[in-house]
């Protein structure tokens, strides 16, 4: 076998999680716009128009993510996810990490005012959506806080450190993240053992439907 | 006086930052972390790339 072309299993193994889950929790949908600073992580449009993500780059991005907040004091991180269906995942990340989490609106002025209450100066932070996140995003760049951002094919990696190319809008998708990222931190802290999972399921990290 | 000062570039366009600037963030690699990676607010801005000269992680 050439060395450009790699085995299938081999390949299979060297992802966090087998290809087939990726691809039923939708992490690599993507939507009808790609940007330019995007197309790198891009993988094929598809007959709709819709574009999609490269699986290895994500995984990738993942185990690197991991490596890096792994570094920091558990305290000195935090998570913004204005979006809904993020709120459930980025929560639980942050009880098992031991991050700061703010999910909802976020209050102007808890990045850069010092005289509000609710005040922090963390080394880095995470966002969930740079366009939803935009307040906070504006205001760790003026601070010159390193910035982690999970950026969908639409979203511009304006003042964004560090991309994890993923699809960032569906609950599925931000549950796996979530959930990869927080196994990996703590594997990477030696908190976990290399082939131990979580306490919790990925369907415990998702974001609960409720229908009448 | 024989002390050299070396002054911090950006990673991406090499430019001299001074230490008064705005908007500069610096950080180790994200992949080795043995590498200061230093980005300043116009490289930030524009999402030009860095890398790191040790491993080679080429980032945003």
């Amino acid at each position: 076998m050439s060395e450009e072309t790699k085995d299938p299993i081999e390949e299979e193994q060297t992802l966090l999680v087998p290809r087939d889950e990726y691809l039923v929790s939708g992490i690599h949908i993507g939507t009808s716009v790609c940007t330019k600073s995007m197309q790198k992580y891009m993988y094929r449009v598809r007959t709709d128009g819709i574009f999609v993500l490269n699986v290895n780059l994500t995984d990738e991005r993942i185990r690197t993510a991991a490596k890096f907040l792994a570094r920091f004091e558990p305290s000195q991180v935090a998570v913004f996810a204005t979006r809904q269906y993020a709120s459930v995942p980025s929560t639980k990340m942050a009880r098992y990490c031991g991050f700061k989490v703010f999910p909802g609106r976020f209050i102007p002025g808890t990045l850069t005012n010092p005289t509000y209450s609710g005040y922090i100066e963390p080394d880095i932070i995470i966002l969930t959506d740079p366009r939803a996140d935009k307040q906070a995003l504006t205001e760790a760049s003026s601070r010159g806080i390193p910035i982690i951002a999970l950026c969908d094919t639409d979203n511009i990696t304006t003042n964004v450190d560090f991309v994890i190319p993923v699809n960032n809008k569906g609950r599925k998708s931000l549950a796996l993240v979530y959930y990869l990222l927080t196994r990996q931190v703590l594997i990477e802290r030696g908190e976990l053992g290399e082939n131990e999972d979580l306490p919790e399921t990925v369907e415990d990290f998702s974001f609960k439907l409720i229908r009448d | 006086m024989s002390g050299e000062i070396t002054m911090p570039s950006c990673s991406s366009c090499n430019r001299i930052i001074s230490p008064s600037e705005e908007g500069v963030t610096k950080f180790s690699c994200p992949n080795c972390g043995e590498v200061l990676i230093i980005r300043c607010a116009k490289c930030r801005y524009f999402g030009n790339e860095y890398e790191c000269p040790k491993c080679g992680f080429t980032g945003p």
